[in-house]
């Protein structure tokens, strides 16, 4: 891939679409313009109907026993006029009478034999100047009420007081940051998933439904450009026109807000609102995974359309759906839970009101981060192997639907990077929401089924599907005796050095309590029934098998197709690191992560990570469940490897066999016959 | 230049069965040389230049661009030719400039070598009065000179040209035929595909004819006039369609 040719794309899909009035239109128009017209007009026109009602004169009527003394206490409130009509009920219904208020029994006789009176007063609801006139009189009378009431206490020589035995007062402790969070954390998300979806559905369909349209696609086609640089040139352009749009809407709109609200002030009161900048931060952060998302999904909806008008109404769903999960986030109650954290957009709205209020904690940041841009990278994912089809790109007449044929697929040796992502993503949704919930019914049966029954198939029944050659996708070789002996080095070095580094971690940022009790509550051996060897089996052995097959098998090998050789190891690294699903483990695993790919990159032999990723994971299970000889068991125990860390000799040792152990993997561990597998070498011989 | 062996396509619709859109062609053009595609519609001319373009996939069959594999070398095949047909349209919001720029840039050339090959191309086809103008502004006839330049940017040895002439008016025409017929004398590999039996009889070297997905002959003039004693293309395409709808069971 070409990163130069990306960016040329890109700012010519950015200069095509600057000039498209529609796209301006929704981009600039309506935050420019919409908002503040609207804001500032529609609230102006709200205050002087307002002023108009408070100054308006309410005209009223009184009928039944007793009306000349309620016209009398009325008579001295102002704005209220007692009009003579000969029928009330009719002078209400038609507009010109206000209210009428109706007695049902002499007053003055009542109230002498203190007694109570019963005033009904009948209006329109519907009508603001009768909703109005309704509330001076009741008012008035409430006022009226409590004088008749301090008459009577007084005559019997009694204090308020004595009506009211119990006087109960609320105060809220919430914080003004946690009070204006609650408010903001209902409406901003909203706001900002639909400005962002707005912002990415024109560019989105434009550049795919309305260049097939217009006829271009097949022009860009004819270049030397490769589909993935279109895809990412176009997706780049999308995405950066949704953050704009969704940033300048939202800017303008809090603009106009803010304007609105000093301007108000003397005429609503203050309204206290605190955003507290670091939760701004954090939410910026979290929108580029979403716009990523959204761009991704848009443009890959689009795509399969034809023309302008059929993307709109292919996308319109769309856009409804992106309101749904606010909306289920939207009851007061709903939190950021295991489950919630990883269903996409919702779990966006609850972090952005967690936020907010000032409760989101840095695992639930971690945990939609990842899980927002793991879903961003599939949908990218998928636009991108959408594109590969070339009867949808070149599909004139009609949509043809995408051939999922394993007879269509051209053999080959390694898996494209788009597809290893894509298995990637396919097995953390997996572990999402299936393994989870497996795991909550049974822990180590849990275990188990995810590793058996949800990596492996994923690291090798896809790329089988795609008529991936296993063999060489999966890294199915028998290492050299070079690089095993390096791996020989390598493996215990590598727990020593893990161990250290655990340490390390534990001192800087350590575990929360809950956590560190529910994974020692799995080596309790006496209480969960489960024995070394089981325990070996679950922890040790499958992810040994399983993991390594799907990281340093197939998405290896795949990303190896447009990364070069480190970066493809970091990267597989890093992937491991982050599919751990918390912050507590990505570092570690990470650094795991790149030990073995390194190791498989180096060697193309998988054997060797599953090895060492054995021994690291036996080494644990062994210290956790004290079945590791005595004198170092005892190291373990007493604490002094959590507060000091390794002796030095031992740490001198284990950075000497790590180093010993890649020199000899770089000089004797690489294969001598494999070439390197590179994208589009397709297997000639089956393809004959 | 081009070689192409048993080169089939065969599409899988949604509904109905499969169509098989080219079947078994093999055929070389040479450096120099202006093969014309000659066919009706449908015919699936469209498909086999897009095969040699690299935009779509053979289902079986292999062919070569200046000696890459187009199947399994699609950008570094696309980066050796200049592929133009009714489906190639212009970006209508960027000036010819702008244009003639973008593809410069996505055919790898430095950015003094654009500004020099625009100005080169535009006096070439006389352009220059609207290069700064909206594509979506141009007459159909300017449309198609900018097109010819999209295509001629990079100087492609190979260029496959599918009805460039169609619905233009007979100046554009002669300049488009003379431009043709300028790059074959640079030594330039060319597929003319035309619905025009004057043009491609004027300005071919050798014809090739395909109808229903076959090639049904590929030849000079005058081994087709004498393949079907007859003395011009027209009556020759019609006398092989017939003879090749009478052997189909």
């Amino acid at each position: 891939m070409n990163m130069t040719i990306v960016a040329v794309i890109f700012r010519k899909e950015i200069l095509d679409m600057l000039r498209d009035k529609r796209t301006l239109m929704a981009m600039i128009g309506i935050p420019v313009l919409l908002y503040p017209a609207l804001f500032i007009l529609g609230s102006q026109a709200a205050i002087m109907q307002m002023h108009k009602t408070e100054n308006a004169q309410s005209r009223l009527a009184v009928t039944g026993p007793g009306a000349e003394s309620l016209k009398g206490w009325i008579a001295q409130t102002p704005r209220l006029i007692v009009a003579d009509e000969a029928n009330p009920e009719a002078a209400l219904r038609d507009g010109n009478l206000d209210a009428w208020i109706v007695t049902h029994a002499p007053i003055e006789e009542l109230l002498a034999k203190r007694k109570t009176v019963s005033v009904e007063i009948r209006f329109d609801e519907t009508e603001t100047p009768s909703r109005e006139a309704s509330r001076r009189i009741a008012e008035t009378l409430q006022k009226k009420k409590q004088e008749l009431l301090s008459e009577r206490l007084s005559a019997r020589g009694l204090s308020e007081d004595f009506v009211q035995p119990l006087k109960v007062e609320s105060t809220s402790i919430a914080s003004p940051a946690k009070r204006s969070g609650t408010v903001l954390g209902m409406v901003l998300p909203i706001l900002l998933i639909a400005m962002l979806a707005m912002g990415a559905f024109y560019p989105a369909i434009d550049i795919t439904a309305g260049e097939k349209e217009r006829g271009t696609f097949e022009t860009l086609l004819s270049t030397p450009t490769s589909k993935v640089e279109i895809v990412l040139g176009k997706f780049l352009t999308v995405f950066a026109l949704a953050m704009l749009t969704g940033l300048l809407n939202l800017g303008s709109m809090l603009a106009t807000l803010a304007f609105q609200f000093s301007n108000l002030k003397h005429e609503i009161g203050a309204f206290d609102i605190q955003f507290p900048p670091e939760a701004a931060a954090v939410l910026l952060l979290v929108l580029v995974p979403l716009a990523f998302f959204i761009s991704a999904v848009m443009m890959s909806i689009a795509v399969f359309c034809r023309n302008f008008k059929e993307a709109q109404n292919f996308l319109a769903p769309f856009l409804l759906l992106l309101v749904l999960p606010p909306a289920f986030a939207a009851p007061p109650g709903a939190k950021l839970s295991l489950a919630t954290q990883f269903i996409p957009i919702t779990n966006v709205v609850l972090l952005f009101r967690g936020l907010l209020m000032g409760t989101a904690t840095a695992q639930q940041i971690f945990a939609v981060l990842v899980s927002t841009t793991v879903f961003a990278a599939l949908a990218l994912a998928v636009a991108v192997w959408i594109f590969q089809r070339e009867e949808v790109i070149l599909a004139e007449e009609r949509g043809i639907p995408l051939s999922m044929r394993r007879a269509d697929f051209i053999p080959r040796l390694a898996p494209t990077s788009g597809l290893a992502i894509a298995q990637y993503a396919l097995a953390l949704l997996l572990i999402f929401y299936v393994g989870s919930y497996l795991q909550t019914q049974n822990l180590f049966w849990g275990l188990l089924a995810t590793q058996w029954m949800l990596i492996l198939p994923v690291a090798v029944l896809i790329p089988w599907f795609f008529k991936v050659r296993l063999a060489s996708c999966l890294n199915l070789q028998a290492p050299t005796p070079g690089a095993f002996g390096a791996t020989l080095l390598m493996a215990p070095s590598v727990t020593v050095l893990l161990l250290q580094l655990g340490a390390w971690h534990n001192r800087t940022f350590p575990m929360p309590q809950e956590m560190a009790d529910i994974m020692a509550g799995l080596f309790k051996t006496q209480e969960t029934g489960v024995g070394v060897w089981a325990l070996l089996a679950i922890i040790a052995l499958s992810p040994a098998i399983c993991e390594e097959l799907l990281f340093r098998g197939a998405l290896l090998s795949g990303l190896r197709q447009s990364l070069p050789g480190w970066a493809a190891v970091a990267l597989v690294g890093g992937m491991f690191g982050l599919f751990h699903l918390t912050i507590y483990r990505v570092l570690l695993t990470g650094i795991m992560g790149v030990v073995l790919a390194y190791m498989v990159f180096r060697s193309r032999s998988i054997y060797l990570s599953m090895f060492t990723h054995f021994i690291v994971n036996a080494f644990a299970v062994l210290t956790a469940t004290q079945k590791l000889p005595a004198p170092l068991q005892a190291r373990f125990n007493d604490g002094s490897l959590e507060q000091h860390g390794l002796p030095w000799g031992v740490l001198l040792v284990a950075i000497t066999m790590l180093v010993t152990g890649i020199a000899i993997m770089e000089t004797w561990g690489k294969p001598r016959s494999t070439p390197e597998i590179k994208l589009d070498t397709y297997d000639r011989g089956v393809q004959k | 230049m081009i070689r192409t062996l048993h080169l089939c396509k065969t599409f899988h619709p949604a509904r109905g069965a499969p169509v098989e859109a080219v079947r078994d062609a093999t055929f070389r053009v040479d450096s120099g040389e202006i093969l014309g595609l000659l066919g009706p519609n449908g015919a699936g001319k469209t498909t086999l230049l897009r095969m040699l373009a690299a935009i779509i996939r053979p289902t079986s069959g292999r062919c070569w661009i200046g000696g890459l594999p187009t199947q399994d070398q699609p950008e570094e095949t696309r980066s050796h030719l200049g592929f133009l047909s009714g489906n190639t349209k212009l970006y209508g919001r960027l000036t010819v400039r702008e244009l003639l720029g973008y593809f410069g840039s996505l055919y790898h050339m430095l950015d003094d070598r654009i500004v020099e090959r625009i100005a080169e191309l535009s006096a070439l086809l006389d352009m220059t009065s609207f290069l700064d103008r909206r594509c979506e502004e141009l007459s159909t006839g300017q449309t198609q000179r900018v097109s010819i330049a999209r295509v001629m940017m990079h100087d492609p040895p190979v260029l496959i040209l599918d009805e460039p002439t169609l619905g233009l008016d007979i100046m554009t025409s002669r300049t488009i035929l003379e431009f043709i017929a300028d790059a074959r004398a640079r030594g330039r590999s060319i597929i003319f595909s035309t619905h025009y039996m004057t043009e491609a009889e004027l300005l071919c070297d050798r014809v090739a004819l395909i109808h229903a997905g076959t090639l049904l002959a590929i030849g000079t003039k005058e081994d087709l006039y004498a393949e079907t004693a007859t003395d011009n293309l027209k009556d020759a395409f019609l006398t092989l369609v017939d003879k090749e709808v009478r052997q189909t069971p």
